[in-house]
């Protein structure tokens, strides 16, 4: 019984120490914000910047947006494909910009999420 | 029945240890968000401060790319948001007066482009409580009198509530070892000792059988030895003092 009591105890102190995975490492984030404006034609323009500081060349970086309403219902979902220096490759330690426009009505859109996807 | 009663009151116990280490914990959370929110603002009013000196600029031509250049050559995009720690926002936000008053886009402001709480653009509830900070900060232009628009910064929560929890959580489960000791310990002071009553007795059974069987035993070896015919040997070395009487 007192094994048990010491295994939960265990078990518990180490769900705790495993928090450390939250702490961020390097990889492809987004570097600084991106910008919103609202561009001529009405429509929700992005522009902002990505960084590869995972330490190794990746493939296939995209940008992932998803719009929601207010019911919390996807409107929009894009993926924008980046492209570096070498096409679809993107360097270690390299910057490339990104600019997209969104297809929907801005005043719909209530919850944003951008998101980075890519193949190492 | 007993094990019931006895069940609700631990239940009682660690629901009570449990309600005092969540006050500390939202006090600790809220104060993490206010100076989250201190950091939107100071944020929005730094960006704001640039908007109005980028279209000053430019005459009011918008091209979302060179403001982004501009805000990267003033401050460094970079830089903007190193100082949030843990819940940096994703998103700055710039919207036009016009934008707004033609309902092209939803701001989350009132008339006067001031942040209107109650407007569901700034408010997302999940986990039980609003998880989103919105802070708006209206920006002029010389030519008008008017704010031109608004710059929006979103910051999230959520990361604020595992940090929290990440920092504090080793102290958090000792404090709840530490309480249940304490009711424990509690528990012991104030149980009462069984009262001594002749009446109805304060041994149990099984003790008084015991006792019966030693007491038998002992008689018998009393017996054994008032009738024992051994000489006691006064050993040479010992003085009795009252022999010497």
């Amino acid at each position: 019984m007192s094994f048990l009591k010491l295994l939960v105890f265990q078990l518990i102190l180490f769900s705790f120490v495993s928090c450390d995975s939250i702490h961020k490492s390097p990889k492809i984030d987004f570097l600084g914000p991106v910008l919103e404006v609202v561009n001529n034609e009405g429509r929700l323009e992005y522009t902002g910047r990505v960084i590869n500081d995972s330490g190794k060349k990746i493939k296939n970086l995209k940008v992932r947006y998803i719009g929601k309403n207010k019911d919390g219902k996807i409107i929009e979902a894009l993926t924008i494909p980046i492209k570096g220096k070498e096409g679809s490759f993107v360097q270690q330690g390299e910057i490339v910009e990104f600019q997209f426009t969104l297809r929907s009505k801005t005043k719909n859109v209530f919850d944003k999420k951008l998101t980075l996807d890519y193949i190492q | 029945m007993y094990f019931l009663k006895r069940f609700v009151v631990i239940a009682l116990i660690q629901l009570l240890i449990f309600s005092f280490i969540f006050t500390l914990f939202v006090f600790s959370f809220n104060q993490r968000r206010e100076v989250s929110k201190n950091q939107s603002k100071a944020l929005a009013s730094v960006i704001a401060e640039q908007a109005s000196n980028y279209y000053n600029q430019n005459n009011e031509n918008l091209s979302s790319k060179d403001f982004f250049n501009f805000l990267d050559n003033q401050i460094g995009i970079q830089k903007l948001t190193n100082a949030f720690n843990v819940n940096p926002p994703e998103l700055l936000t710039i919207y036009f007066r016009s934008d707004i008053l033609k309902g092209t886009v939803n701001a989350g402001t009132d008339d006067n482009l001031n942040k209107d709480d109650t407007s569901p653009f700034n408010r997302t509830n999940r986990f039980f409580f609003n998880n989103k900070y919105v802070a708006i900060k209206p920006f002029f232009v010389s030519a008008f009198e008017k704010p031109y628009g608004v710059v929006r910064i979103e910051t999230s929560n959520i990361p604020i509530l595992t940090e929290v929890l990440y920092n504090n959580g080793i102290f958090y489960m000792l404090l709840f070892l530490i309480l249940n000791n304490q009711a424990f310990l509690f528990y012991l002071w104030m149980k009462k000792k069984k009262s001594l009553d002749p009446d109805t007795g304060y041994l149990k059974e099984s003790s008084l059988g015991s006792i019966k069987i030693m007491h038998k035993l002992l008689g018998d070896v009393i017996n054994d030895h008032k009738n024992s015919d051994v000489i006691k040997e006064k050993p040479s070395n010992v003085l009795n003092i009252d022999d010497k009487k």
